[in-house]
Parts: C-alpha cells; sequence; structure tokens
C-alpha cells in the first residue's frame, strides 16, 4: 500500500528534522539548528498515511497533506490530548488512527526517549497542529546521500 | 533515505519483549519475521546500518538463536549498503578520542554508528543513554 508520511524529529544536539517520506525514502526536508554533532533523538512525530491513491511525487505529496490538514490536524490536537500526564517513554509510541472519507488511513505517532521531552509532548504535538500548512510550506526537495 | 534509523538496543529490547512470553523451542523464524514487523510498524521505520546488524548477531548464543535472529534481521534494511567509507572511520576515531562529561568509555559500534550517520543525514533511535556526546 502506498504510504506518505509527515515527520517531525528533535535530535539531542538541538537539531530538528521536519521531512515527507514517500513510501519510506523522504522526499522534502529540512533541518533546523546545528547538524551532526549528536544524531540520538530526543522526540519524534509522525503522521503516518496510507492507502491505494495517494500521491506518489514530493510536491503532490505537500498539496495532499495540506488539503486534508483539517482531520490531520485534528487528529494531532487529539492525541495531545490523550498524552498521560506521567508517560514513560520506554513504552511504545502513542498512537491514534483515523480513516478520512477518501479511504486513506492516517495514524499520528509519537515517542520521547526521556521523561522530560515526555512531558513536553502534548505541546509539540500542537505545535505541529498550529504551524501545520507553514511546516510543509518551509520544506525543500532532499538530495541523494 | 529513510527518516531514522532504530539501535541495536531497540532490537534487542523489543525482542525481548517478545520472548519473554514464549519458551524459546516454540519461536519459528515466521514468529521472528513477525515480531520484526510489528517493530516496523510501531516505530515507522526499517532502517538499520551494518554495525547493528554485526552487533546483534554477536549476542547470539547457538545455532537456534542465530537463526531466530537472522530472520527477525531479515525484515530490516540495512541503509549504508553495507559499506562504510574511510571517512566514516575517520569521523568514529574522532568521537572515540573525546572524553565524555561522565568519564566512561566509548564504544566502537556507537561510535562508527554516529560516524555513518553523519554521513547519511540520518537520525538514530536509542535507548542507550551513554551514546557517545
Amino acid at each position: 500500500m502506498p504510504t506518505v508520511t509527515f515527520f517531525r524529529q528533535a535530535r539531542r544536539d538541538g537539531g530538528i528534522r521536519t521531512g515527507i517520506d514517500i513510501d519510506d525514502q523522504t522526499v522534502l526536508s529540512r533541518f533546523e539548528g546545528p547538524e551532526d554533532d549528536d544524531p540520538t533523538l530526543l522526540w519524534y512525530i509522525d503522521v503516518r498515511c496510507s492507502g491505494p491513491r495517494l500521491p506518489r511525487d514530493a510536491e503532490a505529496a505537500r498539496q495532499w497533506l495540506e488539503r486534508n490538514a483539517k482531520p490531520i490536524v485534528a487528529a494531532l490536537e487529539a492525541l495531545a490530548d490523550r498524552v498521560p500526564t506521567g508517560l514513560d517513554p520506554s513504552e511504545s509510541p502513542l498512537k491514534l488512527s483515523r480513516r478520512l472519507p477518501n479511504g486513506v488511513s492516517v495514524t499520528v505517532a509519537c515517542s520521547a526517549v526521556r521523561r522530560a521531552e515526555a512531558r513536553s509532548l502534548p505541546a509539540i504535538l500542537r505545535n505541529v497542529a498550529i504551524n501545520w500548512r507553514e511546516r510543509l510550506r518551509s520544506l525543500g526537495m532532499t538530495q541523494a546521500a | 533515505m529513510p527518516r531514522r534509523v532504530l539501535d541495536t538496543n531497540i532490537l534487542i529490547n523489543f525482542w525481548a519483549g517478545k520472548v519473554v512470553r514464549h519458551r524459546a523451542v516454540d519461536i519459528t523464524v515466521r514468529d521472528a519475521a513477525a515480531w520484526a514487523k510489528e517493530l516496523i510498524e510501531l516505530q515507522g521505520t526499517d532502517a538499520i546500518l551494518t554495525p547493528i546488524y554485526i552487533e546483534y548477531v554477536c549476542g547470539q548464543g547457538d545455532e537456534n538463536w542465530m537463526k531466530l535472529a537472522r530472520a527477525y534481521l531479515d525484515e530490516f534494511d540495512i541503509v549504508d549498503d553495507g559499506r562504510i567509507l574511510p571517512g566514516d572511520w575517520k569521523v568514529a576515531t574522532q568521537i572515540a578520542h573525546r572524553i565524555l562529561r561522565d568519564r566512561s568509555p566509548r564504544q566502537l559500534g556507537d561510535c562508527i554508528i554516529r560516524a555513518i550517520c553523519k554521513r547519511l543525514h540520518l537520525e538514530v533511535l536509542t535507548a542507550d543513554r551513554r551514546f557517545p556526546n
């Protein structure tokens, strides 16, 4: 099943990478902050979409995520409301799934590796929700490694 | 490139959580592959690196566990394609030369994993708080 995933993830060195994957290959991305000092993750948020008619190229994927902003933002906010106060970072990623009217399945997942970041997950999810369109528009084409 | 790679301890911890509910003789290669797919689904990535693969198989103590480990690992994608470049070793050596704040020793695997991540612009999901920084 074709997949499109929006992700935002923070590194221990303060860098934050945001991007869009198509079938697990990053096609659009943006990196903020210091790079490549320490690549270990502190937290991540994924918006994982799967369905038969998802776009297959980068720009179309960005536009699809913008067009479906309303249910995706609602899912991000709903997951923010469900993060337990005393979330144990060793637990599995938290997830919330919704099915869109067009048959696409959307799963929002979030995870943190330390308690401090786990406590911040609701705010991080809401930040992604509030800035959804701006985050999408800020992404550039990813160069092959 | 994928969005993140899974460190050895993530693979081990997930496997350990599954194995504890089964008798060793009952675990099949099909179980191993299914558990790998479950972890991939959970964390949203199937990416690992060559040193992670090697670290994992190094921990296997008999032929049955090795067979299961290989079935488990076969579900993951080794995104460096087995290529560790001279520049990776140079960066790994620089990381190894750094004395950590807590004066703890660095591990070869962690140093080379971090060097490959730097080259490929990857992040690593790890439960290891001693990953060199």
